[in-house]
């Protein structure tokens, strides 16, 4: 046992000076062509504080911990692994049918989709691979809609859905289409009673998001795949933050049609897949044409490597639910606990309990969430989804929950993932603290709230 | 197939330790590392078949990591994670 202690600590060490060794023996080509600046750059590591880096003005040490899940995942190497033979030697198109280049491809496209189909409870052939889950959402919503427009004229989906969903029905309503945007409760969840008083005789499609991707909540589907098969309304439903991710079936929660993605769930990116139910029948009217694959519903060659890419993504997501699920379940729980249990007035948006644990919204009451990102620069973490961070508008998810600008302003998404650590969620633990203490320690306004005085009595002189 | 012995179960275990290891990418080694120690705890006490069905995935799993380390080592950012830095 001794022996087998000391062996640890020689190979660690041993990894440690190769690590540092390494670039200066085998780096010849990186230290040649850069004039020794590659393993110039690797001899900093031992000393950091020498070797900032600089982009886009802003300093960092190094390359930050990731803590955006729900923008995107990394790819896992057992999705890689699948992939690069797709790069490399079997580079045919799968709608070759004269050669073996073809076949072989389109072999492995039909696994995938039926690792994807398993991953989902539905047959393979009720899946579409599609370049993502926007496209997919304008598929549904569109090619839907377009379908039954002769007798059907209404529309319903929720203030909390993606962009992409709303940007759709923004679209059809163009066209003299009625759309129904459903509110939310306080927690962030759809009211049944509301969805059930809004579908009408010529509603043709309830469009809801499964887990939300800024605050992580998740609606009722099964309630909602009832109550729309009872009334014959289509349902839809946005699953890109939720599939491979908690358990769906498709068959028990009565989904008509649904939306993946592939980079969500450790997958690549521009590859995702739509769900069309066959029985009953949901037609479609195809948004992309050309040479009818995909059973006419999405023309266009598919990308073979991304395609497999997500359907080993969905395998690998099936077999590590249950590991992923306890890892992320338990660093949630550490980095909610860790944050609240240090500062106060910090709360967490949405639900509390239904929701999934890999999203952490919270917000920092009396602190202002963009000073608070630009401190935290060694996390990479958003205020919200990565489609709105660009503009400083507070997010609209959070203001259809009913909280004000000032807490909207002040939020911050936690993403944790397959791949995050412990020793990463209590950094970014500490720094938050850290930034939260240091932001509210400078400003007058959390010195009066200290006083207690409540700042919405305050009346402020217009200047 | 039959179930592995305890010393070729034992051995498997740190090969795939000491490839997964040889990951300069933060995550990933720190992933591969933590997954190995889980479910060789997870089948330390598995019945015959289900080891078995283990330990051959095991191999598998030890065959995709050396030809991943190779892969992330060669396109690997000479920029350090923060978590690899020492904390001031």
């Amino acid at each position: 046992m001794a022996n087998a202690g000391l062996r640890f600590v020689c190979n660690r060490f041993l990894r440690g000076r190769f690590a540092k060794i390494q670039p200066a023996v085998l780096g010849g080509q990186a230290a040649c062509t850069q004039d020794g600046t590659a393993w110039q750059k690797r001899f900093y590591v031992a000393v950091p504080e020498e070797a900032p880096i600089k982009v886009k003005g802003i300093e960092l040490s190094g390359r930050p911990l990731y803590l955006d899940m729900q923008s995107t995942t990394p790819v896992d190497p057992r999705v890689l692994d699948a992939m690069m033979p797709y790069l490399t030697d079997m580079f045919g198109n799968p709608h070759s049918r004269t050669h073996l280049y073809g076949w072989e491809v389109e072999d492995a496209i039909e696994i995938a989709r039926k690792e994807v189909a398993d991953l989902i409870g539905s047959n393979p052939k009720e899946v579409i691979f599609t370049s993502g889950a926007t496209e997919s959402n304008n598929i549904a919503i569109k090619g839907i809609a377009n379908f039954y427009k002769s007798k059907k004229r209404h529309l319903i989906t929720t203030q909390t859905d993606h962009k992409c969903v709303l940007d759709s029905c923004r679209a059809l309503q163009q066209e003299g289409w009625d759309i129904t945007y459903l509110p939310v409760q306080e927690n962030g969840i759809i009211d049944l009673k509301e969805l059930e008083a809004a579908i009408r005789e010529d509603t043709v499609l309830v469009s809801v998001m499964a887990v939300n991707n800024e605050i992580g909540v998740i609606q009722p589907l099964k309630e909602i795949g009832q109550l729309c098969r009872s009334r014959k309304v289509f349902f839809h439903t946005d699953a890109a933050q939720a599939v491979g991710k908690i358990a769906i079936d498709v068959d028990d929660m009565n989904i008509d049609c649904m939306s993946i993605s592939g980079h969500k769930l450790y997958g690549p990116k521009g590859i995702g897949a739509i769900y069309v139910r066959r029985r009953p029948r949901v037609r479609i009217v195809a948004q992309m044409n050309g040479g009818g694959q995909e059973r006419g519903m999405r023309s266009g060659t598919l990308p073979t490597a991304l395609v497999v890419g997500f359907g080993a993504a969905c395998k690998v997501a099936q077999e590590e639910m249950v590991a992923d699920r306890k890892h992320i379940e338990r660093l949630s729980k550490m980095l909610y606990e860790g944050i609240t249990s240090k500062i106060e007035h910090v709360y967490m948006n949405g639900d509390k309990d239904r929701r999934y644990p890999g999203n952490v919204n919270l917000s920092f009451a009396h602190v202002e969430g963009e000073s608070l990102l630009m401190g935290l620069k060694d996390i990479a973490v958003s205020s919200g989804s990565a489609c709105t961070s660009a503009s400083l508008e507070p997010s609209y998810v959070l203001r259809a929950l009913g909280k004000d600008d000032e807490q909207a302003h002040s939020s911050i998404r936690f993403g944790i993932g397959r791949f995050t650590t412990e020793e990463e969620v209590e950094r970014a633990v500490d720094l938050a603290v850290q930034h939260v203490t240091r932001l509210r320690e400078m400003s007058p306004l959390w010195e009066m709230v200290q006083e207690g005085i409540d700042l919405k009595t305050i009346q402020w002189s217009q200047h | 197939m039959s179930a592995p012995t305890a010393v070729q179960a034992k051995s498997l275990f740190r090969a795939l330790l000491r490839e997964g290891k040889r990951f300069q990418h933060y995550n990933v080694r720190e992933y591969t590392l933590r997954r190995a120690r889980e479910s060789f705890r997870q089948y330390q006490n598995a019945d015959e078949a289900l080891a078995a069905e283990a330990f051959t995935k095991g191999k598998q799993d030890f065959e995709l990591t050396k030809r991943q380390v190779l892969l992330y080592n060669t396109y690997h950012h000479s920029t350090p994670s923060v978590m690899e830095l020492k904390q001031s």
